[in-house]
């Protein structure tokens, strides 16, 4: 090594004791944004010494290790034909021990691995980065990263640097280079003068190199400088001697075999990407994908979840909770505890042996009983922080989300969701929708829906506000399509069935105006299906808790808000005041109890909090199924969030955001206002 | 969190790292959802339950194996 040290002149801006990743590639495939992609940050720019060319370096952490990351201008092999060329070659040869990573473009695979096999050649370990495989795709030139890897003996990673696609798994192979088994065959005079030139370099190990020995026979005038000048005759004899042996020139009959040998590994790739399929599991996936038997796979699935969610969780796990851990103790332990502290004249009356909020006291009070009773009602009174927002919270709506979060970690571990994904594309693609603009939502059922989506896939303002709509209307978020479960648990097939055909039929409805809108472009959606699996139970327990953790922190706050704002509100007696204004609306035009505008209220706030205590008026009695099944709609297609609506109003402007949000309101109550409409008639006939 | 802090997407089996939930929502300021950048799938990050757990099982692990 040292010789090869001594000759060649290293960057001087580039410290040479770091270790270093080497970018090398043809002209043109992404290279240097793939090195910002990579950098970001410190990037010199320097000359490469005695040329003009410029060298980019920056220092980094890829993959958690420290890495001096050197961008190589393009070339095309490592038998140099310009400046630029020989450049990216020095580099090469005057890094030993570097990470090399290739990147190549996709889309023209030939001229990629043209240059993988002269790396290979200088037997330096590397990995190849596919570079711009959303081209390849849309081109359909698409490349099996696996089936090439597996062929060529190297971690291959395909990426696209403009779209940011897979850069993680990129940076983690890209310090784990290997040495790539692919070789070119000679014909056996130059296989003969490789191995006599091997011989002459038998001293320097760095150089006793195919590649080098290639090169040389190609007659590179560039590579002579890191040879040893006393053989320089000798290497020049050999070259002779194997020229009058073949037909053409040497440096044409070695690109010739390069060239077949890359022909030769593509064919190879394109077998192992065929692979036959067979195996149950393959069988398995495939029908849950299937046009038609994907439809009733799915609607299986749709009926565990709501054995699972709405009966198992709504109904046992809650019962058992609120009523046993909450009811007889918990909020017995804080009355008793809080009328001990804040003492003012007044008994709970207790129904079947336990105390609960309600409570008889005396009409006249001293100021500083008014003052203890303030206290007393803000924490344990009919809309207390402990008896309303923290039973609300944790033993009714807590228990439904975690069952719902398992459901769904079962989903997503299993593989399923990318399925559904194709399934529901396809009906949406029937329909005209663009399924990529809706799809991730529907399926994640992700908080703060419309904000940051529809500003990266839609272009038009249209299309935005017809998201931000479908979003807002039919997509609830998941703690809230958990709770929206448990309510549909107890109604039974027939009516949970109505439900969903509202909601569904909305997002539909919405979206099939929306297609007519907004023509043209329904967007494909790519992905990449995995393998159906097995769900593993240590995953799905860490996804339940992830999502927990988020929950709680999420919603319970907004929850003791709420409740806060109810409490002030009947403190200031204006609660009722406003139940009578909506009367109208909810008792006439809904058909439900007044104080079902509670729910509301809060179901502004957070829409699972309007649905607990929607749910907590069900399981008091105080809703028969069909009031449930009409109040449970509208609190569906209103509004998720305070928050939601504000991010409207921000995003999409004031006017636009409260027309969205006028819109939304006169469709939910209008629709739940048709369902008792219907309801009655049905009724009565 | 560090460079390494990876996601692999649930939906399109996209792994990457990074893009947490910028959102302009007001409650979003601690808000741990994940989008994956190419399908726009949302998630929720491991929080600080999850890493704790996995402290517990690594230490009670590696006293046991020791
Ligand atoms: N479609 C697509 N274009 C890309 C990708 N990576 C880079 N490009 C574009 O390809 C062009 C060449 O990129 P550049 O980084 O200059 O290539 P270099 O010559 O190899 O360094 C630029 O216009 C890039 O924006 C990719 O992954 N996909
Ligand atoms: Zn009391
Ligand atoms: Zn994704």
């Amino acid at each position: 090594m040292s010789q090869l040290a001594a000759s060649c002149h290293r960057p001087a801006t580039l410290p040479g004791a770091e270790p270093r990743l080497l970018l090398i590639g043809n002209p043109n495939v992404g290279k240097s944004l793939l090195f910002g992609c990579l950098t970001k940050r410190y990037v010199t720019v320097s000359n490469y010494p005695g040329t003009t060319v410029e060298i980019t370096s920056a220092r980094a952490t890829i993959a958690g290790e420290s890495r001096l990351v050197i961008d190589t201008p393009g070339t095309n092999g490592l038998v140099p034909q310009s400046d630029d060329e020989r450049v990216a070659r020095d580099i090469l040869l005057s890094s030993p021990g570097a990470d090399v990573m290739q990147v190549g473009d996709m889309s023209n695979i030939r001229r990629t691995l043209l240059l993988s096999l002269q790396i290979a050649e200088h037997e330096m370990p590397f990995t190849l980065c596919l570079n711009m495989s959303d081209e390849a795709k849309q081109r359909d030139a698409e490349v099996d990263p696996v089936a090439l890897a597996a062929a060529i003996g190297i971690p291959v990673v395909a990426t696209s640097a403009l779209r940011r696609w897979n850069l993680e798994r990129l940076k983690r192979e890209a310090i784990r280079p290997a040495r790539s088994r692919i070789s070119a065959e000679y014909p056996a005079a130059i296989e003969e003068a490789i191995a006599e030139i091997l011989e002459v370099l038998d001293g320097s190990p760095d150089l006793a190199t195919r590649g080098i020995a290639l090169s040389i026979l190609s007659g590179d005038e560039t590579l002579k400088r890191f040879l040893p000048e006393e053989s320089l005759d000798e290497f020049d004899a050999i070259r002779e001697r194997a020229q009058a042996r073949v037909t053409q020139p040497l440096s044409w009959t070695i690109v010739n075999a390069r060239l077949n040998a890359v022909d030769r590994i593509l064919g190879r790739a394109a077998v192992v990407q065929s692979l036959p399929r067979s195996s149950f599991r393959e069988w398995f996936g495939a029908l849950t994908m299937h046009p038609v038997w994907g439809w009733p796979f799915l609607l299986g699935v749709l009926y565990i979840a709501w054995l699972f969610v709405g009966k198992f969780g709504a109904g046992i796990v809650v019962n058992f909770v609120e009523n046993t851990i909450f009811q007889q103790h918990v909020n017995v332990w804080t009355i008793k505890l809080v009328d001990f502290v804040a003492r003012f004249p007044h008994q709970h009356p207790a129904v079947g042996g336990v105390i609960g909020a309600a409570y008889v006291g005396a009409a006249h009070l001293s100021t500083a009983q008014q003052f203890a009773r303030f206290f007393h009602d803000l924490l344990v009174g009919p809309y207390g922080v402990v008896t309303m927002a923290l039973t609300y919270a944790i033993a009714i709506v807590l228990p439904v989300v975690i069952t719902f979060f398992t459901f769904f970690g079962v989903l997503e571990d299993s593989g399923y969701l990318p399925r559904l994904a194709v399934m529901l594309n396809r009906l949406f693609r029937r329909m005209g929708l663009n399924g990529k603009a809706v799809l991730p939502m529907v399926l994640g059922l992700g908080c703060d829906t419309m904000a940051t989506l529809t500003t990266r896939i839609l272009e038009t303002k249209k299309e935005m506000v017809i998201v931000t709509l479908l979003l807002a209307l039919g997509v609830p978020c998941s703690a809230q399509l958990g709770v929206i479960m448990a309510m549909l648990g107890p109604l039974g097939i027939g009516l949970a069935s109505v439900w969903v055909g509202v909601t569904v039929g909305t997002i539909f409805l919405v979206g099939w105006l929306a297609a007519k809108l907004v023509p043209g472009k329904a967007g494909d959606f790519i992905l990449e299906i995995p393998p159906i699996r097995t769900p593993k139970l240590s995953n799905i327990l860490i996804k339940v808790l992830a999502r927990t953790e988020w929950y709680l922190k999420e919603a319970v706050p907004l929850f003791v808000v709420g409740t806060l704002l109810l409490y002030l509100l009947d403190f200031l007696h204006l609660l009722t005041k406003l139940q009578r204004l909506l009367a109208p609306i909810v008792v006439g035009g809904l058909g439900l109890p007044a104080q079902a505008s509670n729910a509301f209220l809060i179901g502004f706030l957070r829409r699972d909090y309007g649905a607990a205590g929607l749910y907590a008026m069900q399981k008091a009695g105080a809703l028969n199924p069909v009031q449930t099944v009409v109040a449970l709609t509208v609190i569906t297609l209103f509004i998720p969030c305070v928050a939601n609506f504000l991010v409207m109003l921000k995003e999409r402007g004031t006017k636009t955001g409260l027309a969205i949000a006028g819109f939304i309101f006169v469709y939910s109550f209008g629709i739940g206002w048709l369902m008792n409409f219907a309801f009655h008639l049905v009724h009565m006939a | 969190m560090s460079d390494f802090d990876l996601h692999v997407c649930p939906l399109c089996s996209l792994d990457f790292n990074g893009a947490v939930c910028h959102s302009t929502c007001p409650f979003a300021k601690g808000c741990r959802m994940i989008r994956c950048p190419r399908c726009g799938f949302e998630f929720v990050d491991e929080g600080m339950m999850v890493s704790l757990v996995r402290r517990l099982f690594r230490s009670s692990h590696e006293r046991t194996s020791a």
